[in-house]
């Protein structure tokens, strides 16, 4: 019974640091959304979140609300993984730059991401793509000032790109390189300068940690349909997929 | 319900951790199979990791395929805050730089323009000059602007409007501007838009500045600096008069004494009132794996107060435009150890436990 009790207190002393932890995988909508949207990627015994984070007005008050968000679920023994799309990429690169808060994040995982900005925010073209008062000044100006893109947090980045056609159409004759209606190639795949690119694995200068994951682009695929490719690619959604 | 506690205790308990996955091999290395310790015997501690090389701060060629543990050591050889720094890195080299460039207008017929200026960040009384530049095929073309104007977009409750006039000077329309002339009193946001006919269809254009009027500077580069040692890499302490308590967020660059560019450093940490000391910290092992020595010099030190919550939320420092040279610390006067801390550790546990996620690792669809 002695040696029955001590090998019991032995075992309450071994319970490993993650008990009680959970997985969050956090998505991020795009520019103009206030949310990622009704379809999320799903991952056994994890839990998946739809993040309420508003793109329609302002950089800060979308920054302010991805922080909430990773406060929320990114800390103590939960792990995140961050699951982005579009302008959804640059509000959480931005937060990770302006924070010092040791969130818990696997990887940030990013489909068409606007991180760099795009060369169309300047125009009434975006206005016709994407009608929010946000929409006009997210250029690449604003988003490569903005903030110092160097410093993740020591976080990954995963970037997938796409290069399809999006009516109107005379946005790739602005955008810079490959892109997929909305973004080019030099903000989806994380480069430091805005050249354009035919791939995201394009050997040129990226913003540390950012790095091109299972294809150096999807040459189909524009903006829209790039939505949720990254969440396929990464086991989330194996139906519905581009 | 004892049983079951001992049972998991003597499988789990006593098991190394395995071992974390290669770069190569699509299975992770096993375990080592369980064992039944006695009771009371200290349990060995597994061997540390093997070392591994950080990503080439220029980025990785290619498709990445490391696994997230992997992935997030490579990444974290070096600290978030401290990193090598090369030549091409133009966006720490040169900020304050912007990133127009001509475009096709939206109508097309072989008309494109370029709308842009000479900086993006605007402080207390510095003029900000644009310039409107359209071609037709390549060659110059004369358009009649319609609209020019400067407006305030954040924050939004705040809309002085004021009329530009541009003059043109060799084919291009040139203005000056001083956004002091609005007597604002916070951090802001400026849009300066146009609207020009070009003979063939009406174009319009717009870019944004962030704008700190006088009053709403929050701290300034004192230009008294130190430098020092500190558990192996270089410390360069900067002087900063705060003005508005709070968050701040100061980068800078170094550079060695051949003015080669070494690392960048940022400083992420609350300021209160006063002066105080914002110590730049440039890794060792920065500094070592670049076969660097001093005198080290840094530059383009700048810096914000965050706002959080506030549009716009980072109001500006005036960036310090001199430069503050260190003693002539030899390379071995600095430590090539690997950055660790509670959090990498932590992180590093936290990403051995999970295999559902693979990240690059992964097949993809």
């Amino acid at each position: 019974m002695k040696i029955l009790f001590q090998l019991a207190v032995a075992a309450s002393l071994a319970i490993p640091m993650t008990a009680d932890a959970e997985t969050f995988n956090i998505h991020v909508g795009g520019i103009c959304s206030t949310d990622f949207g009704s379809t999320l990627g799903t991952w056994a015994g994890q839990t998946s979140v739809n993040a309420q984070i508003d793109q329609r007005d302002s950089m800060a008050t979308a920054t302010a609300q991805m922080t909430t968000t990773l406060d929320t679920y990114c800390t103590g023994a939960n792990l995140c993984y961050v699951y982005v799309y579009s302008n959804g990429g640059a509000v959480m690169s931005r937060t990770l730059a302006l924070h010092s808060t040791a969130w818990n994040i696997g990887y940030v995982a990013s489909a068409a991401s606007n991180e760099g900005g795009s060369e169309i925010g300047g125009t009434g073209v975006l206005a016709s793509l994407f009608s929010c008062a946000l929409s006009g000044h997210i250029g690449t100006s604003d988003h490569r000032n903005g903030w110092n893109h160097n410093d993740s947090h020591g976080i990954v980045t995963g970037m997938v790109a796409g290069n399809g056609w999006l009516a109107p159409y005379v946005q790739s004759a602005i955008l810079p390189g490959h892109d997929d209606g909305a973004v080019s190639e030099a903000s989806a795949g994380g480069y430091a300068t805005t050249t354009g690119r035919n791939s995201i694995c394009e050997s040129a200068t990226k913003y540390a940690n950012h790095q091109a994951w299972f294809s150096c682009e999807y040459g189909s695929l524009n903006h829209l349909a790039m939505k949720l490719k990254m969440v396929c690619d990464d086991g989330g959604l194996t139906t519905g997929c581009p | 319900m004892i049983v079951a506690l001992v049972g998991w205790w003597t499988t789990r308990g006593t098991a190394p951790v395995a071992a974390a996955p290669s770069t190569t091999a699509t299975e992770p290395r096993a375990a080592a199979p369980a064992r039944v310790a006695p009771a009371g015997a200290a349990r060995v501690a597994p061997l540390p990791p093997p070392p591994v090389s950080p990503y080439p701060e220029r980025g990785v060629a290619g498709l990445s395929t490391d696994d997230p543990l992997t992935a997030y050591r490579k990444a974290n050889v070096y600290p978030p805050t401290s990193r090598p720094l090369s030549s091409d890195q133009l966006d720490l080299l040169r900020p304050n730089q912007r990133y127009e460039v001509m475009r096709a207008a939206d109508h097309g017929d072989g008309v494109s323009y370029l709308f842009t200026a000479d900086r993006y960040f605007v402080i207390g009384d510095e003029i900000l000059a644009s310039t409107l530049e359209v071609r037709r095929n390549g060659e110059p073309l004369a358009v009649r602007l319609t609209q020019a104007y400067a407006e305030v977009v954040s924050p939004a409750d705040d809309r002085h409007r004021v009329a530009l006039a541009f003059a043109s000077s060799g084919g291009v329309l040139m203005n000056t501007f001083a956004p002091a002339q609005l007597g604002l009193a916070r951090q802001s946001g400026i849009g300066l838009s146009v609207e020009f006919d070009d003979g063939v269809a009406t174009q319009r254009a717009h870019f944004d500045v962030q704008y700190t009027p006088l009053a709403g500077i929050p701290a300034r580069f004192t230009g008294a600096f130190g430098d020092s040692v500190e558990a192996g890499s270089l410390v360069v302490h900067v002087a900063v008069d705060v003005t508005s308590p709070g968050p701040y967020v100061i980068d800078a660059n170094l550079f060695d004494a051949a003015d080669q560019p070494v690392a960048w450093s940022r400083f992420k940490a609350d300021l209160a009132a006063g002066t105080h000391d914002a110590a730049l910290v440039f890794f060792g092992k920065v500094i070592v794996d670049a076969n660097a020595h001093g005198p080290f010099h840094i530059g383009q030190l700048r810096g914000a107060r965050f706002a959080a919550g506030r549009d716009p939320d980072l109001e500006q420092m005036p960036p310090f435009a001199g430069s503050f040279t260190t003693r002539a610390y030899a390379t071995d006067a600095f430590s090539d150890a690997e950055y660790d801390s509670a959090d990498k550790q932590r992180m590093i546990e936290l990403l051995g436990h999970d295999h559902t996620h693979r990240g690059g690792a992964g097949r993809g669809e």
